[in-house]
């Protein structure tokens, strides 16, 4: 915690920086009109420049109100897109020279666009000298940075707060004149110096301040392993505070050995001051991973939690007083790395409870569950009967128990009992009826148990998740972990800077575990870090977090984060969910308010633009899928959601509607599946195909089938239950026609409800001619299988018999089911097609009937 | 209480009204002994299928009008379980491979091997052969048409194949060369005349020239529509007057609904609208060939001259781009975006 200024106050790559807090910004300094000529001059004497310089670097630039008068206007989404997708290294021609953290302090704002650099580049220029940089002009803003096209509202705010403005130019100029003179020294952060420097500091730098060089931390290079082993001793008794005294002393004038190769003629000594500074925290550092070296032992050291942790104490404490809360376990959610386990873990101890963790390293099924805790969740803790009932109880325990728990049970000492179960949402697959069981064996539990999961609303948690206290853990906060984060790097001896810290933060996302670990694998190669540096190194280990199909097009179409991403970074998003991503898009894109567009002929433009990529999208998703070529992917993922997404960006009118595509083509298969249902009951009378049997029968003959009923109420029945037969339609087909037809739904509102059921019954009442012969559709899976081998046996007595049966009942097909079936009664197939029986496939609810009939037709054909 | 055009379907080749040349040819073919495989292509509603039902009848007698439906179980190599319709009569099956979607190949394969491998032993049919009709052709896969083609020169002894389809276009040229093409033209405007006024006769009804006139043409001279619609004229208002109106298909009236509020305004609210009414068109199985063509024609008539052409290009584009690929709503509601935005232009631009 205090660590975090003490450090800075220490560490001499932050000298700078620490004292230039003390000044305010916006101070009117007496050095006003100090020169860029003059603050060289200055700059040869190190020992003035850090009260003299900061004072100075206010003054830079010029006043607002002589900026030119910006008018508003849109914003550019192309100049913004073209600066992200940009690369983001500073080309090092470019890279002024400067003090490090030379800006530190400063805040800025930056707007419009730069010649040299693109805004991404200046912004990251400014950062890595230790400026701080926000996205709107106020109060404190020390300098307004201007570019070509500048924001209107930034200008004219910086007008009225009378800002002090900086063109590109001002700002190099700015952080070259903070450079120290070439021959003093380098500074330590300078991210690309120029290679002409190098040569003629180094040999002066290893001159001049090989004592200190010895103790510094940034020059621990762990590599060399050979000298660490041979001198461990006298280095371990060396403690960390005591070097960084020793460079108190000397801050200013300490220059630091390049970072990465140390060269040829600095070898020797830096070989020398590695091997000491390795060893000193060789035993250690080498042992343990610094997330398991500086887990927090206290609460204060917590970052973040302090009041669920303290929510856990306080429920514990409830166990402890031997009472039991209404929930026995809690259930501790939040996404991983930010502290969970070690939260609860702490707690217990904390509150004094020995910790007994099952993760998803061990199976955790029903039964090792059951045997592994059942005894321990619903025994009272043995110490608290005395010893004599203590000992029958073992006695009895060892009989009965897993020897795992009794064991536990027993080497538990007078301590009580904590449980957790870490990663609760892993528990699949091995771990059968796990889930269950545990919530089970919280229902009775007599110990606490604390769950822990990172999806608080997968299925498996969800259910648990009734039984528990519910403790919802957030991301720390950048504030919450950077003093942490400092103790640790302090520790160690890695120098970093904040504006690092901020950025190692945000790259992975508040991952608090992520950060140390990037933090101490960067360590073994260097020991600083500065902002460009941590940037570089967060994007090789950038972690990828899945997000939701709302966010991604959330992403997507809003105009400034769409404008923050590159092109890359677009495609990225799409890979999110590749198959509902297009979706979303394809939904949404026309809500959006395009703001290239200034009015509805070019938003439509823009509408129409998109659509075309869409369209040209369904294409390349059509040979991606038909033909397995899933190379189209990136094709696909730029052309559904990328180029769309590019050009209607902008503001987005309400809510985003998940995609009606899903449902619509549901009820679309749906409809066709009638349809071709109806049609292969109609084809025996109407020749035509399914489209025809859409496009002319349905209009032609729902008017038929529905006006009867409408008119003449009940006695317009016989006549649509004759077309009906005509045509060797069910009621389920009339329905399914209705549907079809595009008025279906308000001309059937003309039939009154009496006559509509009347119909159904009258309908039911009577047999109807069947067109289906042989086995039904409506059978059994397996049945049908059966007896469809069967009738297609190419075996030549089907077709004579059928052929017999034809020439002996004419007109079979009209004909009521039951005369034919007895005629056939031999024949198992035709049986299924006895009156009621009469297995239609039913155009809805086909497979719920299936199992209906199977089961129906034994009886039936034992009746014949 | 058949609908008329079923009623008054000719059954047997000498009952057909028009095309007599066709018919004349169709005689010859079946009544020599032996048929060769057929083709037979031309517009819906054109009377194709009463042609291919009636050479069977001519072919087998009576007995082929004996229909029956079955279904049947598929299997495909990715073992999934196909249902497929059958109609058959003792000599012959029909099969629409077209439901088995992308598996058609199987069903082909399957069925009809299985078939031509039967030989026909019912004494008393006339041939040796029987036949298998494959209906909606044109929407067999490649790969289907493959698996046909050998089938058809190794079982010709037992087994031939009627394939019915709306254009050559897509029938693989080795299939089309082992096939007698038939084409069976849409009657012209007299024939759907004469046809209308032969069936009012038969009904006892009488229908003014003209409206029998715009029936035809509203129709666009597919017989079946014809029909369909003089019924649902009937049913709805009868006697019929000349200039009574012929009810439309209420698809087409929908679609017509389309177009005009895309003329009527341009906004990307509009657009919204538009796509929702066009789902609903398509999740009704109106084919979206049919609708891209309905509300181009209805678009077209309401566009001043010069942006005419422009509509048709557009138009012709997106439908090519609906037939590669896979999502209709999203080429058409492309093509209303495009159209929106062209003619939005082209108003700004005259104002």
């Amino acid at each position: 915690m205090d660590y975090g200024s003490s450090g800075e106050e220490i560490d001499p790559s932050e000298f700078f920086g620490a004292t230039s807090p003390k000044v305010k910004p916006k101070a009117k300094a007496k050095a006003a009109p100090k020169s860029k000529a003059a603050a060289k001059s200055d700059a040869t004497s190190s020992a003035a420049r850090p009260s003299g310089q900061p004072v100075a670097l206010t003054e830079f630039g010029f006043p607002a109100n002589e900026l030119p008068t910006v008018a508003p206007k849109k914003f550019n989404y192309g100049m913004v897109n073209r600066s992200a997708g940009g690369s983001s290294d500073i080309p090092a021609s470019v890279m002024p020279d400067g003090a490090p953290n030379c800006l530190e302090g400063l805040k800025f704002v930056v707007t419009g666009e730069f010649s040299d650099l693109t805004r991404e580049q200046i912004t990251d220029l400014i950062k890595s000298f230790g400026g701080q940089i926000t996205s709107a002009v106020s109060g404190k803003t020390s300098y307004l940075v201007v570019g070509n096209d500048p924001g209107s509202s930034k200008v004219n705010k910086a007008k009225s707060l009378k800002t002090r403005c900086l063109y590109e130019s001002n700002l190099m100029d700015m952080i070259r004149s903070t450079k120290p003179d070439a021959g003093s020294s380098v500074p330590e952060t300078e991210p690309e110096p120029e290679p002409g420097n190098e040569p003629e500091s180094e040999p002066e730098l290893v001159i001049t301040d090989e004592p200190v060089v010895k103790d510094e931390p940034v020059a621990k290079s762990k590599v060399k392993s050979a000298e660490t082993q041979d001198r461990p001793a006298e280095a371990i008794s060396k403690p960390a505070s005591k070097q960084q005294s020793e460079v108190k002393t000397e801050p200013v004038s300490r220059p630091v050995p390049k970072p990465a190769p140390v060269s040829a003629s600095s070898a020797s000594s830096a070989l020398a001051a590695a091997a000491q500074k390795t060893a000193s925290t060789a035993s250690q550092a080498q042992s343990q991973l610094w997330t398991e070296k500086y887990k927090p032992t206290k609460l204060k050291e917590l970052c973040g939690h302090k009041t669920q942790a303290q929510e856990i104490m306080k429920w514990l404490s409830w166990w402890a007083s031997g009472g039991i809360p209404e929930k026995r376990s809690v259930l501790i959610s939040g996404p991983p790395g930010i502290g969970k386990t070690t939260t609860a873990h702490l707690a217990a101890k904390l509150s004094g409870f020995d910790v007994f963790e099952l993760n998803a390293s061990e199976t955790r099924s029903k039964n090792t569950l059951k045997s592994m805790l059942g005894a321990a969740v619903s025994n009272r803790s043995v110490f608290e009967f005395d010893r004599k009932a203590l000992n029958k109880l073992e006695t009895e325990q060892e009989q009965e128990n897993d020897r795992d728990v009794t064991e536990f049970a027993t080497t538990s000492g007078a301590k009580k009992l904590v449980i957790i179960m870490d990663e609760v949402d892993g528990m699949s697959g091995g771990d059968r009826g796990g889930s269950a069981e545990l919530i089970q064996l919280i229902k009775r539990s007599r110990v606490p148990i604390i769950c822990i999961c990172n999806d608080r609303m997968s299925p498996k948690v969800r259910s648990l998740a009734n039984y528990c206290e519910d403790l919802r853990f957030r991301r720390p906060t950048e504030q919450q972990m950077r003093a942490r984060l400092n103790t640790i790097a302090f520790r160690e001896g890695l120098s970093i800077e904040a504006n690092a810290i901020g950025q190692l933060v945000k790259s992975t996302h508040n991952d608090i575990r992520q950060v140390i670990n990037l933090m101490s694998s960067y360590s073994l190669n260097k020991g600083s870090m500065n902002y460009l540096e941590s940037k570089a190194f967060s994007t090789l280990n950038r972690k990828e977090v899945a997000i939701g199909p709302f966010d991604v097009i959330g992403k997507y179409m809003n105009g400034m984060e769409n404008a923050s991403m590159s092109f890359a970074d677009k495609l990225d998003l799409y890979y999110n969910d590749f198959s509902i991503t297009p979706l979303f898009v394809q939904e949404n894109y026309i809500d959006n308010k395009p703001s290239a567009a200034s009015d509805t002929c070019e938003s439509l433009e823009a509408l129409s633009k998109a659509a075309d990529l869409i369209a040209e999208a369904d294409i390349v998703d059509n040979k991606l899928r038909g033909s397995q070529q899933w190379g189209l992917m990136p094709l696909h993922a730029a052309l559904s959601c990328v180029g769309p997404a590019y050009h209607v960006r902008g503001s987005h009118n309400g809510m985003y509607r998940f995609p009606l595509w899903l449902g619509q083509n549901s009820k679309g298969s749906k409809l066709s599946r009638y349809l071709k249902d109806v049609q292969s009951h109609m084809r025996l009378r109407v020749s035509a195909d399914k489209t025809e049997i859409r496009k002319s029968y349905i209009p032609a003959m729902v008017p038929e089938l529905i006006k009867p009923l409408a008119d003449q109420g009940a006695s317009g029945i016989p006549d649509v239950i004759a077309i009906m037969d005509h045509y060797y339609l069910s009621k389920d087909h009339w329905d399914a026609m209705i549907e079809l037809h595009l008025d279906g739904e308000q001309m059937i509102k003309r039939i009154p409800t009496a006559v509509k059921s009347a119909f159904t019954r009258e309908y039911k009442k009577v047999n109807h001619p069947v067109a289906f012969s042989g086995h039904a559709a409506g059978a059994s899976a397996k049945a049908v299988q059966a007896a469809s081998s069967a009738s297609l046996r190419p075996d030549t007595e089907d077709y004579i018999d059928d052929d017999d049966d034809g020439l002996a009942d004419d007109d079979d097909a009209d004909d009521d089911g039951s005369q034919s079936g007895d005629t056939l009664e031999n024949d198992d197939l035709i049986a299924t097609k006895k009156p009621k029986a009469s297995a239609k496939p039913k155009p809805s609810a086909k497979a719920k009937r299936g199992t209906a009939d199977s089961a129906s037709t034994p009886r039936k054909r034992k009746k014949t | 209480m058949a609908l008329w055009v079923e009623k008054h379907r000719p059954a047997s080749l000498d009952k057909l009204t028009f095309h007599g040349d066709l018919t004349e040819h169709l005689k010859q073919l079946s009544s020599s002994g032996d048929l060769p495989h057929l083709l037979v292509y031309g517009p819906t509603g054109a009377g194709k299928r009463t042609r291919i039902a009636a050479i069977l009848r001519e072919i087998y007698g009576p007995g082929a009008e004996k229909l029956k439906v079955s279904q049947r179980m598929f299997e495909t190599p990715s073992r999934r379980k196909l249902e497929i319709n059958l109609i058959s009569s003792n000599y012959h099956i029909e099969v629409n491979p077209s439901d088995a979607g992308i598996y058609d190949r199987v069903v082909i394969q399957d069925l009809i091997k299985e078939i031509a491998q039967t030989q026909q032993v019912a004494t008393s049919s006339a041939r040796k052969f029987k036949v298998v009709v494959v209906h909606e052709a044109d929407a067999l896969t490649r790969d289907a048409q493959h698996a046909l083609r050998r089938t058809m020169e190794k079982y010709m002894g037992n087994m031939r194949v009627i394939l019915c389809s709306t254009s050559t276009g897509k029938i693989i040229s080795p299939v089309q060369s082992r096939c007698l093409l038939v084409r069976v033209a849409a009657p012209s405007i007299d024939d759907v005349v004469g046809v209308i006024n032969s069936v009012a006769k038969k009904e006892g009804i009488t229908v003014p020239g003209p409206f029998a006139q715009q029936l035809a043409v509203g129709s666009k001279r597919n017989l079946h529509r014809a029909l369909l619609m003089l019924e649902a004229a009937y049913v709805k208002e009868y006697p019929f007057s000349d200039s009574h109106d012929i009810p439309l298909p209420e698809w087409e009236l929908f679609i017509k609904d389309i177009s005009r509020s895309a003329l009527k305004s341009q906004t990307p609210a509009q657009l919204m609208a538009i796509r929702k009414q066009l789902y609903e068109v398509l999740t009704h199985c109106i084919p979206p060939t049919t609708i891209l063509k309905t509300i181009s024609t209805h678009l077209v008539d309401g566009v001043s001259e010069d942006l005419k052409p422009e509509i048709v290009h557009q138009a012709a584009f997106y439908e090519h781009h609906l037939q590669s690929g896979q999502k209709a709503i999203v080429h058409l509601e492309a093509f209303m975006a495009k159209f929106m935005s062209v003619y939005k232009r082209h108003q700004m631009a005259s104002v």
